[in-house]
């Protein structure tokens, strides 16, 4: 299939050096001429060679003048003369998505690429989260339109989004227990000084830790005024050579970060789910049977995994070979999954997701960083043991989770259907109305059959519940 | 509001060009007590590399 007109990324509008538009099925950017001569040397560069086979940046290719695609591409962009082609990845996920150690990845490989960068005279200009992406549970630096050439090497200009963006967020988990989810989405930017110094506390920002990223920050630019900001603008354009000063920097706030990523280990209520649940050891080895078999057999290229817990059935189908992007709302089962699967760079991208209040498209028109039901289609759904949680705790009717279930998939679903009878609805309605009382086996299949077809049937052994193969119509 | 103006990366650029002086001045400090200690053994050595450094400080 050939996409005739280029289709641009609408979060791609700030930067004037570039965009990135679709094209072709393949991810393009646009260079501007003044910008072209940086991007050129930094590209053919022994240095970039080293960063992509190190995975660190996003593979990117020159589109050479010769080619044809050069010509077509010229013709709906005739103001720009130059053009790369990335390569395109699975999945797109936005720092609110993220679970603590994968923010704390990605600043770790700003870092650390900066420090790289430093060495052949080259800067990251900016420090946006949202500058990294993540495949086979790696991150990614994907803004190559992001490197400059300072004249100034012994402050990094970007330090100040870096706190914002990074450090701050990052703090902010580990004392009170905001997530990235909580922090960004209010604010595309992060956390300024301010707000990081007040979530802290005044007190405690006196701590070493926060003492000079913090504490101190905030007193500079509160005592900031616009004469002093236009005469900082001479001295930051002033010529000077010497690296030493940032590269200490850097190292400190590398040891830092990786300090307050050992800092922590998570406890999650649902990480023991797996051991104390309904099931007897036959059910689940049952369960995990039935999903290895169908996915074994149907050979779904992407799988998304909803109500995912730590990862069980997300491995399974990565497995068989499938790209799994799986969603939790609870931050330490994405956390668990993400350390797991870093480790063992598996195709899984977990994310923390609400499927019943998933994230919204963002920013700019609303259109900046896309709503997740965009980025989430998948050939294949799961969706095990997550029925009862949607019906009971999120109040959804059965026809509005099967339509959810029928847009998020385009061929086939895994569900499992969870009786009324069973221990954990029945925990699930403790204290709240049962309003379920109709909810039978053939109620749910005869609401699932509009918009799917039944291709097979599984009751798990010892359980009320049932498993079923489903393709959409 | 003046806030408004002043964009929020200034406080980390002023910090960081203040611990850039400081280490460039510890630096500078311990290069001449360095010095110092270095002339005692070697009596007449000849204009050492850190001469150079010192003048980037």
């Amino acid at each position: 299939m050939r996409t005739s007109q280029p289709e641009r990324d609408a979060g791609s509008y700030r930067d004037p050096s570039g965009f990135v538009f679709r094209y072709d099925n393949g991810i393009y950017r646009a260079v501007a001429d003044d910008h072209w001569p940086i991007v050129e040397k930094l590209l053919n560069s022994p240095l970039w060679q080293n960063l992509e086979t190190s995975g660190w940046v996003i593979s990117t290719e020159i589109v050479p003048t010769a080619d044809p695609v050069h010509r077509r591409l010229r013709d709906h962009h005739p103001e720009y003369h130059h053009f790369l082609r990335h390569r395109p990845l699975e999945r797109i996920s936005y720092p609110y998505e993220w679970s603590f150690s994968m923010l704390a990845d990605a600043a770790l490989l700003h870092l650390r690429l900066q420090r790289k960068l430093l060495e052949q005279n080259f800067s990251l200009k900016d420090a946006s989260a949202f500058n990294v992406q993540f495949s086979n549970a790696q991150p990614i630096f994907v803004d190559v339109l992001s490197l400059a050439r300072p004249t100034r090497m012994d402050i990094w200009p970007a330090y100040g989004q870096f706190c914002r963006m990074f450090l701050y967020p990052l703090l902010a988990y580990l004392t009170r227990r905001l997530t990235p989810r909580q922090l960004f989405l209010g604010s595309l930017d992060g956390l300024t000084a301010k707000e990081a110094y007040y979530i802290i506390g005044p007190l405690r920002s006196l701590a070493p830790t926060y003492f000079l990223d913090v504490f101190l920050q905030y007193l500079i630019e509160k005592s900031i005024t616009p004469d002093k900001v236009r005469s900082l603008r001479k001295r930051v354009a002033v010529s000077r050579g010497d690296a030493r000063a940032q590269i200490l920097n850097l190292a400190r706030l590398e040891r830092k970060v990786l300090r307050l990523k050992k800092k922590w280990n998570p406890s999650s209520s649902w990480q023991s789910y797996q051991k104390k649940c309904t099931y007897s050891d036959d059910g689940r080895i049952a369960k995990a049977d039935f999903v290895q078999r169908v996915l074994a057999a149907e050979k779904p290229q992407t799988v998304l995994d909803l109500g995912c817990n730590t990862g069980h059935y997300s491995r399974i189908a990565a497995g068989t070979g499938a790209s799994v992007l799986a969603v939790d709302t609870d931050h330490d089962c994405i956390e668990v999954l993400y350390r797991e699967a870093s480790q063992e760079k598996l195709p899984i991208l977990p994310l923390l997701v609400d499927i019943a209040n998933p994230t919204p498209g963002v920013g700019f028109r609303n259109q900046e960083r896309r709503a997740f039901l965009e980025r989430a289609t998948s050939e294949c759904v799961l969706a095990l043991a997550l029925l009862h949680h949607l019906l009971v705790a999120a109040r959804l009717s059965l026809a509005s989770i099967r339509d959810l279930l029928a847009d998020l998939t385009k061929k086939m679903l895994i569900i499992e259907y969870v009786d009324r009878k069973d221990p954990m609805f029945q925990t699930l309605l403790a204290l709240r109305d049962d309003l379920y009382g109709d909810l039978t086996r053939d109620l749910f299949i005869a609401t699932f059959s509009e918009r799917f077809e039944v291709i097979e049937e599984y009751p798990i052994p010892d359980t009320q519940r049932c498993l079923y193969h489903l393709r959409k119509r | 509001m003046v806030v408004a103006y002043i964009d929020p990366g200034t406080g980390g650029i002023v910090l960081q060009m203040l611990v850039a002086a400081v280490i460039g001045v510890g630096v500078f400090f311990r290069q001449r007590i360095a010095a110092l200690f270095r002339r005692k053994p070697a009596p007449s050595p000849p204009a050492s590399p850190q001469r150079d450094e010192n003048q980037s400080t």
